[in-house]
């Protein structure tokens, strides 16, 4: 089963052209500041909606893997994060860029992030399966407080506001509840509109959520700069490439970086952006020159770009196993399983195999896949920098609009985008996070029935909730998470004072 | 300081009127349906009483102790602040005329318009960029994609 994905990669060479698509389109946008994965994922999923699932998730998951690496193109060639997972690679690969080594800081880079992503891509082959055959276990009363520890914990380290945070959450599970009523059939608040009878169209929701707010963002952020471009070096890539054998001489570093970011993005909400600091934090305290990171060591730029690329693997462990996302971008993957008709959890890896096996064999096939288009384009890419945003930003937003017409070809999605866009760029400047909205959105059902089917077996009694083993460990698990934010929030407002 | 904690108390207070929205809308629905609205009303709308409390408490406390300048705001640079909601306004626009004018006509007028918000130089090249990038989104997505988008000059044949 597990080798019938890798066959059916090599065997579909469409699958191939749109990983190589994928892939490059997240390289693009990975590396202007602002857009990333979650963005890239979000557009692409309403072009994907009739493709056939083996060719679309490939595809996806080379957005997730290439924009991840993207966000260090920037990061090295103007000093400016394409992403905030590559917030680490600015120390190193900036300063190194001042010194005329832009090339072998990218190459280098490249390098690091393909090895991170295979060794993610692994341990997602090995762990997942494994886990979901525990999820077997779960009965309604189980799925219901699954959902619960997946909206606490997610919103307790998505967001600076633990409160903010679980609104947010709330918000998404209120909107889920739009539509008929699982299982007496009444409608609820549809307003009469017969578009909604179905829920919230997931696809504009998804684009209204990430999209649109961001692409707003971006014209925000255009009009304060008062620039067209990041203002990006002329000298596109100097200096020769990284050579293999000095590449090779820090294995150690790769290895420990890559598992170090697999290991972060299983836990939920934590992410590439923190995963990069870990990454070279622990390359500092083991190198016999610490002193010399942050002056443009090529190790620094190695560690924080292996363990930025390995979170996708580790993210998507709990996202395919208990629909437990590790970041926005992985939650953004689950909105497009779901859509392509495939619900995480054991039947993920029995009745979906063929195309579970694939896309996670597509995951390690596109880090691949990237070091030969990053490695091969390194000085094209580094020319991303010069891209004028005045003309990105609006294409974005036509694309964004296009996108969310393009699923049902309604012009009622393209409102509904419209409508959840604004009311969420507002709650962005409120600083609400939108991860958990989207959590919240996909959760709610699951939670829902978990909720009334656990309550209709009991006869109505809610001790079901407090009574089963796996429950009890779950509500454990929520106490310790919402404790372990209050005192997170409370040790930061101290280091603030 | 003064802003953010007026921006945080008004979105709270906000959430706090939708939930009570929910509360008063969700019993007049059947018995099963309205548990879980009821149940997201209620806490969500504890989550936003504490966080309005918490900042009018804390805005109280901070105005008393000295530490906000009740007489100046933090300085508001306005246009970039309000060109967001401008083109929000535009992609209403875009919305209300996308089926009425066709993609082609509404796609210009969207890109047009918001480069032009953006900045004013170039207009002749961001003209054209606006033109030309509507209609080669429509091949892509008409050919590759087999998407059936409103257009303009399908009415005009017509």
């Amino acid at each position: 089963m597990i080798l019938e994905g890798l066959i059916n990669l090599y065997t579909n060479p469409l699958t191939l052209l749109f990983m190589v698509i994928g892939v490059s389109f997240g390289i693009f946008l990975g590396a202007v500041p602002g857009f990333g994965a979650t963005l890239g994922i979000a557009i692409l999923i309403p072009f994907t909606f009739g493709m056939d699932p083996g060719i679309a998730l490939p595809m996806l998951a080379g957005v997730y893997s290439g924009a991840i690496y993207g966000g260090g193109i920037t990061a090295i060639m103007v000093g400016i994060p394409g992403t905030s997972a590559a917030a680490a690679t600015v120390m190193d690969g900036f300063a190194m860029t001042k010194k005329g080594q832009s090339n072998k800081a990218l190459t280098a880079s490249v390098f690091s992030s393909s090895f991170g992503g295979v060794v993610g891509g692994f341990c997602l082959l090995l762990f997942a399966p494994v886990l979901a055959r525990f999820t077997l276990c779960f009965g309604p009363a189980e799925y219901f407080m699954l959902s619960v520890f997946g909206l606490t914990i997610i919103a307790t380290v998505a967001g600076e506001s633990m409160p903010k945070a679980l609104i947010a959450g709330l918000l998404g599970l209120l909107l889920a509840v739009v539509g008929i009523d699982p299982i007496t059939g009444e409608d609820r608040f549809t307003f009469g509109q017969m578009y909604l009878l179905d829920g919230l169209p997931l696809i504009p929701a998804i684009l209204g959520l990430f999209a649109f707010p961001r692409c707003l963002e971006m014209i925000h952020h255009v009009f304060k700069q008062k620039e067209d471009t990041l203002g990006g070096r002329k000298d596109f890539g100097a200096g020769p490439p990284i050579k293999l054998r000095e590449m090779a001489g820090m294995w150690r570093t790769l290895i420990r970086s890559s598992i170090l970011g697999t290991l972060i993005g299983i836990i939920p909400g934590a992410g590439a952006n923190i995963a990069c600091w870990v990454g070279v934090s622990e390359a500092k305290r083991k190198s016999k020159h610490p002193e010399k990171f942050g002056t443009g060591v090529v190790e620094g730029v190695v560690a924080a770009e292996a363990a930025n690329n390995a979170t996708e693997g580790g993210s998507l462990i709990p996202m395919l196993t208990l629909s437990i996302p590790g970041s926005s971008a992985s939650a953004v993957m689950l909105g497009a399983l779901m859509i392509h008709g495939m619900v995480p959890g054991p039947a993920l890896f029995t009745r979906y195999a063929p195309v579970t096996y694939t896309f996670i064999w597509a995951i390690i096939l596109n880090n691949i896949l990237m070091l030969i288009i990053g490695y091969n384009g390194s000085k094209l890419f580094a020319r991303i920098a010069n891209v004028p945003l005045i003309m990105l930003a609006p294409v974005m937003m036509l694309v964004t609009l296009l996108g969310s017409f393009a699923t049902r070809q309604l012009g009622f999605d393209v409102g509904v985008t419209v409508f959840l866009g604004s009311i969420c760029y507002l709650l962005t400047l409120a600083r609400y996070p939108m991860a958990p909205i989207l959590l919240g959105l996909i959760l709610g059902p699951i939670a829902e029935k978990g909720l009334r089917r656990a309550l209709l077996i009991s006869h109505g009694n809610w001790t079901v909730f407090f009574t089963r083993p796996i429950c009890i460990v779950l509500i454990v698990l929520i106490i310790l998470s919402l404790y372990a934010s209050i005192r997170i929030a409370r040790k930061q407002r101290a280091w603030k004072l | 300081m003064k802003i953010k904690l007026l921006g945080d108390t008004i979105s709270a207070l906000a959430i706090i009127g939708l939930c009570i929205f929910i509360l008063v809308f969700s019993p007049s629905l059947g018995e099963g349906a309205r548990t879980f609205p009821l149940f997201i009303g209620v806490f969500m709308g504890l989550f936003a009483l504490f966080i309005a409390v918490r900042d009018i408490f804390d805005y109280y406390q901070k105005s008393k102790q000295g530490r906000i300048d009740l007489t100046a705001g933090q300085k508001l640079n306005l246009w970039p602040d309000i060109a967001p909601f401008v083109v929000i306004g535009i992609c209403f626009v875009y919305l209300v005329l996308f089926s009425r004018i066709g993609f082609e006509l509404s796609g210009f007028i969207l890109m047009f318009s918001i480069m032009c918000l953006i900045n004013v130089r170039q207009a002749v090249r961001k003209f054209y960029i606006a033109l030309i990038t509507p209609v080669v989104l429509l091949l892509l997505f008409s050919f590759g994609l087999n998407l059936r988008l409103p257009l303009l000059i399908m009415k005009i044949l017509k």
